[in-house]
C-alpha cells in the first residue's frame, strides 16, 4: 500500500512533468494556427467586407502584428489568467468552456454509466461462456459498435425518436434550478424537480446512449480477455488447488482483473470529457465538442488553444489517476 | 507399508490445442502407499505435472481428462476423485490432498500477502477464528524455516525471494495436515542449504503426521535421498516403476538405464547433463509403437510397430519394454 508521504512527493514530481506537456500541446496548436494561411484579424473583424481600420484595431488588440513568441506569450498569459475574450463571441472563453464542459460532462457520465452496466456484465458472461454463441454475440456487438459511424447511428436515432416518435427535443439544455453535484439528473432528483428531470432525460439520454453504444462492445471484449487471462493464470489454479470456495476464487479473479479494466474505463471517460464532436453536433448540444467545431470554423484561436489544452490536461490527469489507482490496488507498484 | 491410499488407473489427459491434440498423459497407472514418498521422475515435458494435477482434476483449458480413475481412500472407503462432484472435491483439495506448485512465483496471487493466502487456505477447510488462523499461519511459516515469520506474513509475494515464496507455498500445503502432499519440484528455487532443510522438513512431516508424498522432480539426487518408490515417465507414459533401490541398482528399461548411467553426481539436475541422444518426442504425433524407439539403442522391429505391454518382472517392479516380454511374473 502507498505511504502518504510517498504520494505527496510523487504528485509534486508528476505535476512538474505536466508543465512541458502542456507547453508542448499549446505550442503545437498555436503553431498550426499561426501558419494557417488566413488572416485572423480580418476573419474576426467580419470577413471580406470588414473595414480596414477595424481589422487593424483587432490586429493590435490581439497582438497579431507581433512576432510568433510574443503572440504565443500573449495568448497563453491571458488564457491561463482567464482574462481573454473570444474575438468571435465576445464572451470570456473560460466561462464559455465551462458552460460547454458541464453539458459534456453530463453526457460523459451518463455514457460511461451505460457503457459500464452493459460492457462489464457482458464481458464477464462472454468470458464464462467462452467460444459459445453468447461469446460470439458479444464479439459481433463489439464489432458493430466499433464500425458504426456515430453520425449515422445518431441520425437514425434522431429520425426515430424525434421525427417519428417525437419522444425527444433538440433545443436548449434543461437544467435544474440549482447546481448541487453538477450532474443534472442527480440534482433534479435531489431537488424533486421531476418535470425537469423528464426533460433532461429526454434531451441527454439518447446522445449518451449513442456514445455508450459505440464503446460498450469494446469494453465487453476487453473485460472478457482480461478475465480469461486472469482465470487461466497459475494463481487461480493454485487457489483451486487449495480448495478455496468459489466466492474466494472470484475475489482473486476480480481484484486482478480490476486494474486493467478500470484503467480502460478511466481513459474512455477522459476521452468523453473532451467532447463528442459528432454526437453533440447532430443533437445540437452546446457541449465542448460542438463548441470546438464552432471555434475552428470561426478561426477562434484563443478558444482552440484553450480547448486543446483542456483535452490534453484531462488525458494527463487521467494517467496520473490511473497511476495512483495502481499504487493503491497493486502492492508491486511504488510511486 | 503396502497399503495404498491412492490408486491411479489408466489416466489419460489430452490438450486440445490449435496445433493438434497433445497427448500429455496417455495411460498412466500407479499406486501411492501410506506414509511413503513416491518419486515421479522424467525429463521436461513428459507429463509429470499434468499427471500429478489430474488426480484432483486441476487441468485447465484446453485440457481434458479423457479416461481413468483416481481412487483415493477416505476412512477405508474408496472414492473416485475423477467422478466426485466439484464441491466435494473442493473439500479434499487443500486439506487432504495438497500441492506445492512447481512455480511459486506465479502460484501466489501478487495482490495478497503471504500470510493472507495461508489464512485463506486454513479458513477454507476449518471453522477457525481469523485471528487464530493468522497465528497458525505464522506458526506454519516458522515451520517451513522462514526467518521472522511475523514480518514475512505481511509481505507481498514480490517482496519475497524465490526460495522464500517456495516455502510459503510449502507452508500452505502443510497447514491443513494433508494425507497426500504433491511436491512439484519443491527444491528448484532454493539454495543447497535450504534444500537440505526442506528435505529434512518433508521427512519429518512424513514420519510425524503419517502423510504420503508424491515427489515430482528432475533431480535424481533428490529421488535417491527421499523416495521409497519411483516411477519413471517418458512421453506421457510410466515406462518403469519400482522401489528406489531397484531403480538405481537394476534398472531395466533402456531409458531408466540411460538416466542412471549419466548421474555421476546425484546432486546435479538431469536437465543439464542429459545423456540420451535425441529429443523428447512430439506429443501430438508420438512415435508409433514404443515412444522411446527413435532414441533407443536396443530397439527391435516390433518396438516400432506395437506399444510394449506393462510387464511385472517381479513384485512391485513393472516395466513397459519389449525386451522383457515373456519374462514377467
Ligand atoms: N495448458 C496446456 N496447453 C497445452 N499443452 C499443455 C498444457 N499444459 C501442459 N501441456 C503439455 O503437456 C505436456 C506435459 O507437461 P507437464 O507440465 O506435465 O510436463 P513436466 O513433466 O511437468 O515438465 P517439467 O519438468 O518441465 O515441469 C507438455 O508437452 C506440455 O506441452
Ligand atoms: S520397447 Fe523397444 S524401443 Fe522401447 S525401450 Fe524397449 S527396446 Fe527400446
Ligand atoms: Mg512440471
Amino acid at each position: 500500500m502507498i505511504q502518504l508521504a510517498g504520494l505527496g512527493r510523487y504528485l509534486v514530481r508528476r505535476a512538474i512533468t505536466f508543465i512541458p506537456t502542456i507547453i508542448g500541446i499549446t505550442l503545437l496548436t498555436f503553431t498550426i494556427a499561426f501558419y494557417t494561411p488566413a488572416d485572423p484579424a480580418r476573419a474576426w473583424a467580419g470577413g471580406q467586407k470588414a473595414r480596414p481600420e477595424v481589422v487593424e484595431q483587432v490586429r493590435k488588440m490581439y497582438h497579431l502584428d507581433e512576432p510568433f513568441w510574443t503572440q504565443y506569450y500573449f495568448f497563453m498569459r491571458h488564457i491561463l489568467s482567464g482574462s481573454i475574450y473570444s474575438p468571435v463571441t465576445h464572451n470570456n472563453i473560460i466561462v464559455e468552456w465551462m458552460q460547454g464542459f458541464i453539458v459534456t460532462a453530463n453526457i460523459a457520465v451518463l455514457a460511461t454509466f451505460f457503457t459500464i452496466i452493459l460492457g462489464i456484465p457482458l464481458g464477464i458472461i462472454a468470458a464464462l461462456r467462452k467460444d459459445t454463441a453468447i461469446d460470439n454475440a458479444v464479439r459481433l456487438l463489439a464489432l458493430i459498435g466499433y464500425s458504426t459511424p456515430s453520425f449515422w447511428i445518431a441520425y437514425i436515432f434522431v429520425w426515430i425518436f424525434y421525427d417519428v416518435l417525437r419522444w425527444i427535443t433538440l433545443v436548449g439544455v434543461p437544467i435544474p434550478s440549482r447546481i448541487i453535484t453538477g450532474l443534472f439528473v442527480i440534482d433534479a432528483i435531489i431537488l424533486g424537480e421531476f418535470n425537469i428531470l423528464d426533460a433532461i432525460v429526454s434531451r441527454l439520454l439518447l446522445p449518451s446512449f449513442i456514445l455508450a453504444f459505440i464503446s460498450f462492445g469494446g469494453l465487453a471484449r476487453y473485460v472478457r480477455n482480461t478475465m480469461l487471462d486472469v482465470l487461466s493464470s497459475d494463481y487461480i489454479l493454485y487457489a483451486h488447488a487449495r480448495g478455496l470456495p468459489p466466492f474466494r476464487v472470484w475475489k482473486h479473479a476480480l481484484k486482478n482483473s480490476l486494474i486493467p479494466v478500470v484503467t480502460v474505463i478511466l481513459f474512455m471517460f477522459a476521452g468523453l470529457l473532451s467532447g463528442a464532436i459528432i454526437t453533440e453536433t447532430v443533437f445540437q448540444l452546446p457541449g465542448i465538442g460542438y463548441k470546438y467545431v464552432l471555434a475552428i470554423n470561426n478561426f477562434d484561436i484563443p478558444s482552440i488553444i484553450l480547448y486543446t489544452l483542456m483535452t490534453g490536461l484531462f488525458i494527463v490527469i487521467t494517467s496520473l489517476l490511473v497511476d495512483i489507482l495502481y499504487a493503491i490496488i497493486d502492492p508491486r507498484i511504488r510511486l | 507399508m503396502s497399503d495404498p491410499i491412492l490408486k491411479v488407473e489408466d489416466l489419460r489427459v489430452y490438450f486440445y490445442t490449435y496445433a493438434g491434440v497433445v497427448k500429455a498423459v496417455d495411460g498412466v497407472s500407479f499406486e501411492v502407499y501410506n506414509k511413503e514418498v513416491f518419486g515421479l521422475i522424467g525429463e521436461t515435458g513428459c507429463g509429470k505435472t499434468v499427471t500429478s494435477r489430474a488426480i484432483t482434476r486441476l487441468i485447465p483449458d484446453p485440457g481434458r481428462i479423457e479416461s481413468g480413475r483416481a481412487l483415493f481412500r477416505i476412512n477405508s472407503r474408496w472414492v473416485d476423485l475423477l467422478k466426485l462432484p466439484e464441491d466435494e472435491l473442493r473439500k479434499i483439495r487443500g486439506s487432504m490432498i495438497t500441492y506445492v506448485f512447481q512455480d511459486p512465483t506465479s502460484a501466489l496471487d501478487p495482490l495478497y500477502t503471504a500470510g493472507y493466502q495461508i489464512v485463506e487456505t486454513i479458513l477454507a477447510h476449518n471453522k477457525t477464528h481469523p485471528r487464530e488462523a493468522w497465528s497458525k499461519a505464522i506458526e506454519t511459516l516458522r515451520r517451513v524455516l522462514i526467518p521472522e515469520p511475523e514480518i514475512r506474513a505481511r509481505s507481498y509475494p514480490h517482496e519475497l525471494s524465490g526460495g522464500m515464496k517456495q516455502r510459503v507455498v510449502a507452508g500452505a500445503s502443510i497447514v491443513n495436515e494433508p494425507r497426500l502432499l504433491v511436491a512439484d519440484e519443491p527444491t528448484t528455487n532454493v539454495d543447497v542449504t535450504i534444500q537440505a532443510q526442506m528435505i529434512e522438513l518433508l521427512s519429518q512431516l512424513k514420519n510425524l503426521k503419517g502423510m504420503s508424498i508424491i515427489l515430482v522432480t528432475h533431480n535424481m539426487g533428490l529421488i535417491a535421498e527421499m523416495a521409497d518408490r519411483v516411477a519413471v515417465m517418458y512421453a506421457g507414459k510410466i515406462v518403469e516403476i519400482a522401489d528406489v533401490n531397484t531403480i538405481f541398482e537394476e534398472p531395466l528399461h533402456p531409458y531408466t538405464q540411460g538416466l542412471i548411467n549419466c548421474v555421476p553426481d546425484p546432486t546435479k539436475e538431469l536437465k543439464e547433463l542429459y545423456p540420451i541422444a535425441g529429443t523428447v518426442p512430439d506429443l501430438i504425433n508420438p512415435p508409433s509403437g514404443c515412444r522411446f524407439w527413435p532414441r533407443c539403442s536396443r530397439a527391435m522391429d516390433i518396438c516400432k510397430r506395437e506399444a510394449p505391454p506393462g510387464i511385472n518382472v517381479s513384485e512391485g517392479h513393472r516395466v513397459e519394454c519389449w525386451l522383457y516380454a515373456g519374462s514377467g511374473l
